[in-house]
């Protein structure tokens, strides 16, 4: 490898911050006694025999044709071995660079000539990465850090491709604990916010739009991010643990719904208004309007069931 | 491994013991939600291991390197009431957490009774560690798991307590047999019950 193949690819290697990126976790045979795994397996080769490294680094690129399904452009697949800063623990680096359109200007000859070439761009947006590290033993190498712009894409089979199809890997926060999470953490800020009315708002359209976002993956950042500030963005991120908010997900909807289904309004004169969360809002079956610095609820509908209870719940 | 070795394996542990039992309390949260919605589960349990506990595995010649070799640093367990609980148990928990390793203990010949468990190993997830976890080398990367009902659990706790080395004489060997025999049939003829009395009949546990 040349010097500035070698400097390239370092510097490719410190602006991915890699390091910091989250983990998935590979899919072992929990049945072998090996915990045998097609990339983890290989990885451990590449990291520590020498000898057969080649050999592995040949089945990756098989099975990463096999995962890409001539769906894609070509794709140069780089695997490289560097030294861990952990005791007995080599790194290996899996990379991904696709092929894109880039112009070349020639002006080797009288003429400038300019020419559209193919190249493996390393700052691509589409380029893949896993970081696997550790030591050559039993408990190590189950993790992988992944770099992924296409892993929060609406087609699932898109997003999927780097960390399921190809590295056969997990995201660490299952899609029913990140549901769940989620769900608990909207109804925290909900609460929380209670005297908000303009923090109410935005967690009430926040709800809306994710229970339309169908399989994107999320993270409690991102949904911050995208549908929240002022003091229901803070008051959200203060109702988890911040290891908790990078974890990426899926939003299993019928879970979602089941956890944030209704709404439950106490008026002043004891009348209690449980409604669906669907049918609170303009138009719908319940409103609620600010009238002189106090918010009305108005309810309409035709009742099917009436019941005589103790107290109101 | 040298003395000098366990002594510093030894310091090494009691200063991150905190740390594991941070993750115990935060695995038992976590195990917690994931099955809050399951039936006829009796407890829930984690716990970091305790310092000489760890010493005395880590000194087998096996582990080379025990802060991070050793899988059961942090552990937990679920114990249910009936057998075809254990199943539902089991589906939840590996869709929550990613399982390196599944093994269903029981006696390896059918005529005898012994000991019966489910046992995983799990990957720790990186957003239930605390960011401390990140800056200490050789951390555990997994944790084990049983999953065992009350019979199970009874005949098992006992006996380990017990803590018989060696072969016991043949009188204890057939009554620790009968004890286990004894166990195993209650918890099928409680399984079987709980399942005609199911409701409308349906066979399945609710």
């Amino acid at each position: 490898m040349s010097d500035a193949l070698q400097n390239a690819l370092n510097h490719t290697f410190d602006r991915s911050r890699i390091d910091n990126a989250p983990k998935v976790t590979f899919q072992v045979r929990s049945d072998s006694a090996n915990r045998a795994h097609p990339i983890r397996d290989e990885a451990l080769v590449v990291a520590f025999d020498d000898d057969k490294g080649s050999e592995s680094a040949l089945r990756l690129a098989i099975r990463l044709a096999g995962a890409m399904d001539n769906r894609s452009k070509p794709t140069l697949l780089v695997v490289s071995v560097h030294a861990s800063p952990r005791e007995g623990s080599r790194r290996v680096l899996l990379w991904t660079f696709p092929q894109e359109e880039v112009f070349n200007l020639n002006t080797s000859s009288d003429e400038a000539a300019l020419e559209m070439l193919d190249a493996f761009n390393r700052e691509s947006k589409l380029r893949k990465a896993a970081l696997i590290e550790g030591p050559n033993e039993a408990t190590s190498m189950l993790n992988a850090r992944v770099l992924d712009f296409q892993s929060t894409a609406a087609e699932r089979a898109v997003a999927d491709l780097w960390i399921v199809k190809f590295l056969h890997a997990r995201l660490q926060m299952s899609d029913a604990e990140g549901t769940q999470l989620l769900a608990r953490v909207l109804r925290a800020t909900h609460t929380k916010t209670r005297a908000d009315q303009a923090a109410q708002d935005q967690i009430g359209a926040a709800i809306g739009a994710l229970r339309l976002i169908g399989d994107r993956r999320v993270s409690l950042d991102s949904i911050e991010r995208a549908y929240l500030s002022g003091s229901a963005a803070a008051t959200f991120s203060g109702a988890s643990r911040p290891e908790e908010r990078a974890a990426m997900f899926s939003i299993d909807h019928t879970k979602f719904d089941d956890m944030i289904q209704y709404r439950r309004f106490a008026l002043n004169n004891g009348v209690v208004v449980s409604a669906p969360f669907l049918e609170v809002g303009e138009g719908k079956g319940v409103t609620v309007d600010e009238i002189d610095g106090d918010r009305i609820l108005r309810a309409e509908g035709t009742i099917l069931e009436e019941q005589v209870r103790t107290r109101a719940s | 491994m040298h003395l000098k070795d366990m002594q510093q394996i030894r310091e090494s542990f009691v200063s991150r013991h905190s740390l594991l039992r941070s993750l115990a309390d935060e695995l038992e949260v976590k195990t917690r939600q994931a099955l809050e919605d399951v039936p006829h589960i009796d407890r829930i349990a984690f716990r970091a291991k305790g310092v000489e506990s760890f010493v005395a595995k880590a000194s087998k010649e096996k582990y080379s390197h025990p802060l991070r070799q050793l899988e059961d640093q942090v552990a937990g367990r679920v114990i249910t009431f009936f057998r075809d609980d254990i199943a539902v148990v089991r589906d939840v928990l590996m869709t929550w957490f990613g399982d390196v390793e599944h093994e269903i203990k029981a006696p390896a010949i059918a005529q005898e009774f012994g000991y019966e468990s489910e046992h995983f190993v799990f990957v720790i997830p990186d957003h239930m560690k605390s960011d401390e976890w990140q800056e200490i080398a050789d951390m555990p990367e997994t944790f084990e798991f049983q999953i065992r009902t009350l019979f199970m659990h009874a005949w098992a706790e006992p006996q380990h307590d017990l803590g018989y080395k060696g072969d016991p004489d043949p009188e204890v060997k057939r009554e620790l047999a009968w004890i286990a025999a004894s166990a195993w049939g209650a918890d099928r003829t409680l399984n079987e019950v709980a399942r005609k009395l199911s409701p409308q009949g349906s066979g399945e546990l609710t």
